[in-house]
């Protein structure tokens, strides 16, 4: 008579096909041994069930979501903050206007005026001539 | 049917935090190296889940976890504790333990732990997995990359092996 030993703990478990499991039924109703196998295995399923189920530790448990604000350049501010300025330099620029025909020394510091000269041999690096400002009509004219 | 699966590794977390505790510390047999795998697996669950493939979740993390848990019996193996030369001078001999090291040996020297811990590491994760987080068979067998028939024979003779320390 073969002992379905390794069967044992799996119909235990219900992880037995049908005809494992009647296999299994048809021994047990006839060897003791295997019973007492069986019973075995049931206190031995029974005491590592009756471990305490442990808690999680506080610290491994995940906190609440934070809202994360990215470190990151606000170019909208920025934006905002560069059309103002440039608002007000429009402002001062129309108050204190030159007459016209007036000539105003320009410093150009955007680029070398050799290098513009080499473009424009025309260009006069030392003065920039403003051309005159329109006139605008008086109102109520 | 889809499969519903968490979003976020704080899900994990949440959901499956306690397990993995559990079985960390029934295998591990303490509480910090316990601790330190949640840690790790939640690391590694951040990580892989953007690449995770609907299937089996608790498969892939338990597979997830029982790597994690191997790399580390590996790590400790390479890195054994050498004990420091006894120093009268300087170390108390019989130093008494803290509340909390008294509570983990207490809940260490509980019976089924001690019995537990003299298993055969792949017996002692069959029945762990079986009897204390609860996996189907087919479940361990994805987690351990095994056989079922392998799982059948690993829990039978962890259950056996258990019994007969118990007594």
């Amino acid at each position: 008579m073969s002992h379905p030993a390794e069967l044992l703990s799996a119909y235990l478990d219900g992880e037995v096909t049908p005809d494992e499991r009647r296999r299994v039924v048809e021994h047990l109703a006839r060897c003791g041994t295997c019973y007492v196998d069986l019973e075995s295995l049931q206190a031995a399923r029974a005491a590592l069930r009756s471990l305490p189920i442990l808690d999680l530790p506080v610290d491994l448990m995940p906190r609440e979501r934070h809202r994360v604000v990215p470190l990151r350049r606000r170019p909208a501010v920025w934006v905002g903050a560069a059309a103002a300025a440039a608002a007000a330099f429009v402002a001062l620029a129309t108050t204190f206007a030159p007459a016209p025909g007036l000539n105003v020394t320009v410093n150009d510091l955007s680029r070398p005026a050799s290098a513009r000269a080499s473009i424009d041999p025309s260009f006069s690096s030392a003065k920039v001539v403003l051309p005159p400002l329109p006139t605008f009509p008086e109102a109520g004219q | 049917m889809a499969e519903n699966i968490p979003l976020t590794w704080e899900e994990v977390a949440r959901n499956h935090g306690r397990k993995i505790y559990n079985y960390a510390y029934r295998l591990a047999g303490n509480p910090h190296d316990a601790a330190d795998l949640v840690q790790e697996v939640l690391l590694r669950v951040r990580r892989a889940l953007p690449e995770y493939q609907p299937g089996s979740f608790d498969g892939w993390l338990w597979r997830i976890t029982r790597n994690a848990f191997l790399d580390e019996m590996r790590r400790q193996a390479r890195r054994p504790t050498v004990a420091l030369p006894d120093d009268p001078d300087r170390f108390d001999l019989n130093p008494s333990p803290s509340a909390d090291e008294a509570l983990d040996s207490f809940r260490i020297g509980d019976d089924v732990q001690k019995a537990l811990l003299s298993l055969p590491l792949e017996f002692r994760e069959a029945v762990v997995m079986c009897d204390v987080i609860g996996l189907s068979y087919d479940e361990i067998a994805l987690a351990a990359e095994v056989p079922v028939g392998t799982v059948r024979s690993r829990i039978h003779r962890g259950r056996k092996l258990l019994r007969e320390k118990l007594v």
